[in-house]
């Protein structure tokens, strides 16, 4: 099937740091594609690519089968893109920002963005500067929805905005997913992201650590709670088609945060002596979040528990998915 | 294409909605500018000097400011990405932006033609006055500013999408607005075209230096193209080379401050410095190097063999240097100074007073280097090379007061104005026209020197005032209300004094005014005064100028034969013709000196009758000129009347001329001199009717009163050495009140006299008008000493001192003498009777 | 019809709103020929992927709960109560069984709990109040 956003390989080094090594991304049309990362992970550089206004240093891109480098005012033309604070003219009125987007575009902006400013009920004559900043981030939406985009991108859209515009934010995106439309979402607020994702991916120091619809996600990750008599007892070593993410000891309690395990592998913490109990739990989106960027558990990484056994072969699977 | 027009029309309206305030602004400011501008020059005859160049600071300050404004405020806004992120190719932004500020150039352009045709509406051919200051700038001067105004334009374009901050690309345009007219002078001495500020007209240069401007238009455009293309296009990545190159380096590169490890400032004023300096280090490096240019360019610029080796490069140093000052101003509230940064301090309850000083701080002591240096070069360093003449050396106040003046009146402009494109431009425009407006005061309209500098200080209150509203952003009424004061106080302080004095100055009630008017109004009059001329024949001007032996002056005067009303005649013909004549003293004082040549002729011959005969027309003569000149209006005619009847009455009083006495026409003249009723009458109606003149501004050419140079009073002749009472803004208010004054007191004198009152303290107060009261009254022209020998007739009354005093002779003891010679005649003919 | 969504407390959502439709129809809130709110009004009202309400609609679809009517939407099926009451009383049992072996794990003994039981039963039963408590998970 045709992806809506393929990148390939995209590398992108700056002179402080490597924002991007090597990812390999595919978003599907018509699902809601949630990117995850800690500050700073290299998210909005990817989208800065995706959207042409960044060249990379080396892999490539393709967003609605148009490549950004060569014509980014066609990805734009039909890309919706919405970032953090946008920088929008204040002197010009909520009208007059409409008015002047249209003319980029054509078609059926105006009336649509006549519409969505009337649903959301800011005033079309104030000035830019005199709306709150709930108002604004609602103004950058219309502004990007009113010409029917066939790609969404949202670039932590709501960060410091109250529930209600949140609200509203979520209200679009399902919008345009019902509509069969694509999102490409950015955000902290993995609450959110937990309601309305289909598919996560998980940017952690410039690698793809993740990428996997989040059904899938939340059914495979559990946390495993073992109860011990004797906090150094070491663990048995899990079958290699489990990945273990962290690992965690308070007191007589170790809690290990595992995926792809499945109820039977119990038997193998219970039949080992000094253990008394295991407890397993479905954890929510955020906490899995935090398990993968906590660190990652490659080689030669400081264990909080020296075991002999737990070599956990952090495979460290990057964007295999469907 | 539909989508294509519609993005013009989009783009279009946006540039041209953020140039409008920026046209509107500076239209208002030159327009305020050309109307302060002549309502300073009423009080001055140099309005057309500066004045003609004033409106072009509007196209100046658009070219230079447009592009920071269209592109420099959007950067920094952000704006311009979002722009960019809309699907709009780049060139089109690019291109659409640099149409909108060419249109709003040429509109600039528009509005400065109309300010011009404006201020020379009221001119009639350039003069006020007679002081001829007017200057035309020619059609060649327009077209070529124009060009020139298009290049900076683009150059700012230039910068603007080059750089990062505006501030910066401000500066960046100097150095660019200046390599054209290096490249021209490069060809120019090349070809050996005789650099200079002037051009020859040679067609090969005006096409040389329009090809170089329009070249460097062209390549500007291309350059501003390409950067603007790069800033809106995708940020290339580092290649890897660069970056994996650059890893070895990084051990030798000086490690970052690592301020956490020192301890925190103790004065919260040493913190506020530090951050003065260090936000934008780069910047304030670049303008203290221009001040410390202009500063020694300053100093070398006392030394006149520099001068004359450089001048014009100086002369440009030194105005860089306080554009400089001026930007330094600007500086202390942009940047971290914005008050959108100084939040963060308000936040934290810092004091506005430390604030302020710490904004301060860095700029002034960078000026007060500035003036040190300039003390240690100018006093000490160049050495000292007096040759002939004197050197102009601006003292070390006088630099100061300028310097601080400019910091002063631009650090406010810069609170005021919230954009730092702005400010930049008019700070240093408002610095030049305050130190100019405040200098005039000082010397011009007696503002104290201590005035002087607590009105310089004024600005830096006004800011003092405004800080905390200013750190939290408050602009209410308030600040308007203070920046209006401010410079309310400074635009009329200085006016105080000068009003002050006028006001002091003696003038008529309205209603005496209104009842002379009328009078004068009725007063009959003659014909119009026809000037009595000399004509010259052959030899006369060597009669008795020159100097040859005694025996050649005779031989050539006896060769003459000069008939009195040959000699003197009005243009109408001969005198009799002619009701009343007016006469200056090139004519009257021949006619004194031939009479007396004559009158020697007959007392050295008295049985003479050829002789006598001669006597007789001069006298009858002058008797007629005298009637004529009383018929007069002119209140000159009067005195110069009275110089030629004092001179009949000296001959008629002499012995020698006894024997005249008898004759008809010696009663004749008697009875005219000893008869002061008509000579009171006529003195009168001279000085109401030149009064009235003055008045209506009917002689206005040379703001004369009943022809004298009443601009001149206080006499300059008398006394050239004396303090200037009325310094020139104000002579022009004066006048008419000074002439009002002594008309008055003329017309006064004749009452009195007529009233039998005592007349020297009339005398006293024309003295203290036209003389002045700090000259003693005794040796004055109107005091005692002169009035007792008010009857000689000296050449020098008519050629220097005294020419232009009015009313010297009236009333003096000459016109008794004049009485008693009637009445001898009485006498002797009633002796006769009673014999 | 009001449903609530929880999106972190374990089950998956699709669960949770095929649950909440198959609670309200055994409680006969929602009775058989009802139209249930189309997937996008749901996924509106929810903030949910209406990917999610989909795969709830396609689950409900194959339990024979629900069905789609052209033209019309999706509707309650006619027999859709007892198998909706039926596995209403399976989840119920579920969670007797877990609190079953919650107390056995804690130590009480098979007769404690009955007496427990009984006790508890006999105090609410005819005592229940018809507020409904939320659907269990």
């Amino acid at each position: 099937m045709n992806h809506v956003i393929t990148t390939t390989d995209l590398t992108m080094r700056f002179r402080g740091c490597d924002a991007l090594l090597g990812v390999d991304l595919n978003v599907e049309p018509g699902t809601v594609f949630a990117l995850l990362g800690e500050n700073g992970a290299g998210k909005t550089t990817m989208i800065r690519i995706l959207t042409g206004f960044q060249k990379p240093t080396s892999g490539s891109a393709s967003v609605c089968d148009i490549d950004p480098m060569r014509d980014p005012l066609g990805v734009r033309r039909r890309v919706g893109y919405v970032s953090d604070a946008p920088a929008l003219y204040d002197w010009m009125t909520v009208g007059e920002i409409g008015w002047f987007a249209a003319s980029f575009y054509g078609g059926n902006f105006h009336p649509a963005y006549g519409e969505a400013i009337r649903r959301y009920e800011i005033p079309e004559d104030r000035k830019i500067r005199n709306l709150s900043k709930g108002q604004r981030a609602k103004v950058a939406l219309s502004l990007s929805l009113a010409h029917d985009p066939e790609l969404l991108i949202l670039d932590e859209p709501t960060s410091g905005l109250d529930p209600m515009v949140r609200r509203d934010f979520l209200e679009s995106m399902i919008d345009r997913a019902a509509a069969g439309r694509t999102v490409f979402l950015s955000s902290h607020q993995i609450s959110e992201v937990e309601r309305v994702a289909d598919t996560i991916a998980i940017l952690h120091q410039g690698k793809l650590r993740l990428c996997c619809p989040l059904v899938e996600l939340k059914d495979s990750i559990i946390e495993l709670t073992v109860n011990l008599d004797d906090p150094l007892i070491a663990l048995p070593k899990l079958p290699d088609s489990t990945e273990t993410l962290c690992e965690e000891t308070y007191g007589r309690q170790r809690r290990l945060v595992i995926r792809d395990f499945s109820s039977d592998m119990h038997s193998l913490f219970t039949s080992r002596e000094g253990v008394v109990g295991t407890s397993e739990r479905a954890l929510p989106l955020e906490e899995i979040f935090i398990a993968y960027t906590k660190g990652s558990l490659g080689p030669g990484r400081p264990r909080e528990n020296p075991s002999e056994i737990v070599e956990e072969d952090a495979k460290v699977t990057s964007g295999s998915q469907a | 294409m539909n989508e294509g027009h519609g993005t013009t029309r989009g783009l279009v309206w946006k540039e041209s909605r953020q140039l409008m305030p920026v046209l509107l602004i500076l239209s208002g400011v030159g327009l305020l500018l050309v109307v302060l501008w002549q309502w300073i020059a009423t009080f001055s005859y140099q309005r057309d000097y500066i004045g003609n160049y004033l409106p072009f600071v509007l196209p100046a300050l658009f070219s230079v400011g447009a592009a920071a404004v269209l592109v420099g405020q959007e950067k920094e806004q952000k704006t311009l990405w979002w722009l960019g992120s809309l699907p709009t190719p780049p060139a089109r932004v690019f291109w659409i932006k640099l149409a909108a500020s060419m249109v709003g150039l040429v509109i600039m352009w528009g509005v400065c033609a109309v300010l011009v045709a404006l201020t020379h509406a009221g001119h009639t051919g350039g003069y006020a006055g007679g002081m001829g200051f007017g200057r035309w700038l020619g059609a060649s001067t327009y077209v070529f500013l124009a060009v020139h105004s298009f290049y900076i334009l683009v150059c700012g374009f230039y910068t603007t999408w080059r750089f990062k901050g505006t501030f910066a690309s401000l500066l960046g345009i100097l150095p660019l607005s200046i390599v054209p007219f290096v490249v021209i002078e490069a060809i120019g001495s090349l070809r050996n075209w005789g650099l200079g500020p002037s051009w020859g007209a040679s067609v090969e240069s005006v096409l040389v230096t329009y090809s170089v401007l329009v070249a460097s238009i062209v390549l500007m455009t291309w350059l501003a193209n390409r950067a603007a293309m790069k800033a809106l296009g995708p940020t290339e990545p580092e290649s890897p080379r660069k970056i994996d190159a650059l890893s070895w380096a990084e051990p030798w590169r000086p490690s970052e401050l690592d301020s956490s490890s020192r301890d925190p400032y103790r004065l919260s004023i040493a913190s506020l410095l530090w951050q003065s300096i260090h936000h934008s280090r780069y910047t304030l490096l670049a303008i203290t190097a221009m001040i410390m240019l202009g500063t020694v360019a300053g100093s070398f610029f006392t030394r006149s063999q520099w001068v004359s080796f450089a001048g014009g490069q100086l002369g440009a140093l030194m105005l860089a240097g306080l554009v400089g000052v001026a930007w330094l101003g600007v500086f202390a509230f942009t940047g971290d100074g914005s008050a959108s940064r100084l939040r963060f301090l308000a936040d934290r309850g810092a004091s506005p007073t430390i604030v302020w000083a710490g904004r301060h701080l860095v700029g002034l002591s960078i000026v007060a280097t500035a003036i040190l240096l300039y003390w240690l070069l100018t006093y000490q360093v160049l050495p000292n090379l007096y040759r002939e003449g004197l050197e102009f050396i601006p003292s070390v106040a006088f630099v100061t007061l300028v310097l601080w003046v400019f910091y002063s009146v631009s650090q406010w402009t810069s609170q005021l104005t919230r954009l730092l494109a702005l400010s930049t431009v008019l700070a240093p425009v408002l610095s030049i026209f305050t130190a100019y407006w405040l200098g005039y005061a000082a010397m011009m309209l007696y503002m104290p020197l201590w005035l002087l500098v607590l009105l310089s200080m004024l600005p830096m209150l006004a800011t003092w005032l405004m800080m905390r509203r200013y750190m939290d952003e408050n602009r209410g009424w308030q600040s308007w209300v203070i920046s209006i004061g401010a410079i309310g106080l400074i635009m009329c302080v200085p006016l105080i004094s000068p009003a002050l004095k006028v006001a002091q100055f003696p003038t008529i009630s309205d209603a005496i005014r209104s009842q002379r008017l009328a009078q004068a109004k009725a007063t009959k009059r003659f014909a119009y005064p026809q000037p009595l001329t000399i004509h010259q024949t052959l030899g006369y001007e060597n009669l008795i100028d020159e100097k040859p032996s005694a025996e050649k002056r005779l031989a050539q005067l006896e060769k003459r034969n000069f008939e009195p009303r040959v000699l003197f005649q009005p243009p109408g013909g001969s005198i009799e013709n002619v009701p009343a004549l007016s006469i200056d003293s090139q004519t009257l004082f021949p006619m004194i000196k031939y009479a007396n040549y004559q009158k020697v002729r007959v007392q050295s011959a008295p049985d003479n009758e050829v002789e006598a005969a001669a006597m007789t027309d001069w006298i009858e003569m002058m008797v007629d000129v005298v009637k004529r000149l009383r018929k007069s209006s002119r209140w000159l005619d009067q005195d110069r009347a009275d110089v030629i009847e004092i001179w009949l009455t000296n001959l008629m009083s002499d012995e020698s001329f006894d024997a005249f006495r008898e004759r008809d026409f010696a009663k004749e003249t008697i009875a005219m001199l000893a008869n002061q009723e008509a000579r009171s009458e006529a003195r009168r109606r001279a000085v109401l009717i030149s009064w009235y003149d003055e008045v209506t501004k009917r002689e206005s050419r040379f703001d004369s009163l009943g022809g004298y140079e009443s601009n001149s009073w206080p006499d300059e002749y008398t006394m050239p050495l004396r303090p200037d009472e009325y310094t020139m803004p104000l002579r022009p208010i004066i006048q008419p009140r000074l002439a009002e004054a002594v008309a008055d007191a003329g017309l006064r004198m004749i009452e009195a006299s007529e009233q039998g009152k005592p007349i020297e303290p009339i005398r006293r107060e024309l003295h203290n008008l036209l003389i002045g009261p700090e000259q003693s009254f005794d040796v004055s022209p109107y005091g005692p000493l002169v009035q007792a020998s008010s009857d000689r007739v000296h050449p020098s009354d008519l050629l220097w001192a005294y020419r232009n005093l009015p009313s010297i002779k009236w009333y003096s003891p000459w016109e008794q003498k004049a009485k008693a010679l009637a009445n001898q005649d009485v006498d002797s003919a009633e002796t006769k009777e009673m014999e | 019809m009001f449903f609530t969504v929880d999106p972190s407390n374990g089950v998956a959502i699709y669960l949770q709103i095929v649950r909440q439709i198959k609670y309200a129809i055994a409680e006969q809130t929602l009775r058989s020929g009802q139209l249930l709110p189309s997937v996008r009004q749901l996924s509106q009202q929810l903030t949910v992927n209406p990917n999610t309400v989909a795969r709830a609609f396609q689950e409900l679809q194959s339990d024979g709960v629900i069905e789609t009517l052209r033209g019309r939407g999706v509707v309650v099926c006619k027999g859709a109560v007892e198998r909706c009451r039926k596995e209403r009383k399976t989840v119920i049992a579920d969670r007797i069984s877990s609190v079953l072996s919650e107390a056995l794990h804690g130590g009480l003994s098979a007769d404690e709990i009955r007496k427990i039981v009984d006790v508890k039963l006999n105090k609410l039963d005819g005592n229940v109040a018809t507020i409904n408590t939320p659907v269990p998970e």
